[in-house]
């Protein structure tokens, strides 16, 4: 039996998810995902007393998550404003510890993006003002590739087993109506490793998309649980890793190589299992390369051998560990910080069951990750089946 | 700059031009002059890098500019071929250099054929005009 107050998610609800969502704008995004959630969960918007809810205006102080206490519960009884507090497992840790320690009972986690990234066409990381960074032409991609290539020539780590990796991901995309690049497929890793150089290792096949779109999702109590609806998903534990503030400094292998180890503890001890426990894996993939370092990570390979462990179909559906089955961010969506969310939706709907084609039969338990190497910060959550 | 600044020939243009403080201000004055200055601890006597209030070793504030060898190895390298920015010409190499004294900077590898480039090459420090007053420390292969 859960504890009575213990985080549970009862709502999860995720826009389209395309390149170009015409005449749709953030702001319109973000309440479509937030009612859609409120609804999802069977309940009513006076219900929530919490929100971490990106606020992209027009109107109001931007991106202040006190805006939505017109449309909820007023007054809320718990906000949470900074941009990756509004999403993903951050923010789901976080609104998941308030709800526990009863600063509130139930909140939405939320945000949605559309319209151009950067006003001048910079890729994401490009223009952060990171003085020792940008001007050598540093980005998010071409950090997450710093660490790789260290990792390449540390353990020989191929190219190959990289972009074979970006294939079973994009293949898992291209069979998901759902995904932003459904249908674009099917994928070997030599199309993989013919899509033009971003930076190397990474050709634009293995990076993740940039496109538009909205999601959100409700945590209440356990015992509010009860009455509603959809069947509970518990948040069984959660554990965060800052390594240092993100793309001003080089990524070094030498320390990311531990980068997750401990939120790895702190998140299995919490649950009480093991990562050889998880059914399914909906893990953090700006790059396919991450992944197979997080495997490394969880200690379900030892390091080194992310890039062997990915392949032979292990990541598929009927595999031994089914990975981003929705075509993670590579081929499902990336909207800047809603697509950390949606990994932990993808986990939330496996555990109800109600997947679908991509349904891991019987699933009790996933992991969801957010962030990685490059970015020099985890998050990583356990959620378990009521 | 009341004339107009002309880079020289050869020179990799960089558009995203560093976003000087005050405080790291005498570190691009250096650069300007040919000369690599890296933050020192009083306290604990190592270089750090970048530069910040506070040694990232030990947390004391107490520390100075030291001229550095601008001597490194390549630690990580990554060929960038999509331009991060308007502006940006690739290919070029974005690199992770291992510094004599330590700290570990992100720059460039310039002259460099990319077949050439292995982790672990030795590397020296060269200044690229790439705007009026703007010198930017970049790296080559030491001989």
């Amino acid at each position: 039996m859960p504890h009575p107050r213990q985080a549970t998610i009862v709502g999860v609800y995720q826009t389209q998810q395309a390149r170009s969502l015409p005449g749709r704008s953030s702001q319109d995004l973000v309440i479509e995902a937030v009612k859609g959630a409120i609804a999802d969960a069977g309940l009513d918007r006076r219900d929530i007393d919490g929100a971490a809810i990106d606020w992209p205006g027009p109107g109001g102080a931007p991106r202040d998550a006190e805006n939505w206490a017109m449309y909820l519960k007023q007054p809320l009884s718990w906000v949470d404003s900074h941009h990756l507090d509004t999403a993903g497992v951050r923010g789901v840790l976080k609104a998941a510890a308030a709800v526990e320690m009863g600063l509130c009972d139930t909140a939405v986690v939320g945000s949605g993006r559309a319209g151009p990234f950067s006003a001048d066409g910079a890729s994401p990381g490009a223009n952060m003002s990171m003085e020792f960074a940008e001007p050598y032409g540093s980005f998010v991609m071409a950090q997450f590739a710093l660490v790789a290539t260290r990792h390449m020539h540390e353990f020989g780590t191929t190219a190959e087993q990289i972009a074979g990796l970006s294939a079973t991901i994009r293949n898992h995309g291209h069979v998901n109506p759902e995904a932003a690049m459904f249908g674009a497929g099917p994928y070997s890793a030599a199309d993989i490793l013919a899509s033009p150089l971003i930076a190397s290792p990474f050709h634009r096949l293995d990076c993740c998309l940039i496109n538009e779109g909205g999601c959100a999702l409700v945590i209440t109590t356990a015992e509010r649980a009860r009455d509603l609806p959809c069947h509970p998903v518990h948040l069984l534990g959660g554990g965060m890793e800052f390594f240092q503030g993100n793309y001003a400094n080089p990524p070094l292998y030498r320390d990311m190589r531990r980068l997750g180890h401990g939120a790895v503890q702190r998140a299995f001890g919490k649950a009480g299992v093991t990562p050889r426990d998880i059914d399914v894996f909906s893990l953090y993939d700006p790059v396919s390369f991450e992944v197979m370092r997080q495997f490394e990570m969880l200690g379900l390979c030892a390091e080194g051998e992310g890039g062997a462990f990915v392949g032979d179909g292990r990541l598929d559906l009927g595999g031994q560990c089914p990975t981003n089955l929705d075509g993670g961010m590579l081929a499902g969506s990336w909207t800047g910080t809603g697509q950390l969310t949606l990994k932990v939706i993808e986990g939330v709907r496996q555990l109800r069951r109600v997947n679908g084609a991509r349904q891991v039969a019987g699933a009790e338990l996933a992991l969801i990750s957010n962030a990685g190497s490059g970015a020099q910060h985890v998050e990583l959550m356990v959620l378990g089946r009521a | 700059m009341n004339q107009a600044f002309v880079m020289a020939p050869g020179v990799m243009p960089t558009p995203t031009l560093p976003a000087i403080t005050a405080l790291t201000r005498p570190y691009w004055d250096a650069a300007a002059q040919g000369r690599l200055l890296l933050p020192r601890c009083n306290a604990c006597s190592r270089h750090f890098f970048r530069p910040e209030v506070a040694c990232s070793h030990c947390f004391a504030t107490d520390w100075q500019w030291v001229e550095a060898s601008g001597r490194g190895t390549l630690y990580s390298h990554s060929i960038v071929g999509k331009a991060p920015a308007p502006g940006f010409v690739v290919p070029l190499v974005l690199a992770i250099v291992e510094l004599d004294e330590g700290p570990f900077v992100l720059s460039n590898l310039v002259r460099c054929e990319h077949r050439d480039i292995h982790i672990g090459m030795p590397l020296q420090v060269q200044f690229d005009e790439v705007a009026a007053g703007i010198h930017l420390p970049r790296f080559h292969p030491r001989l």
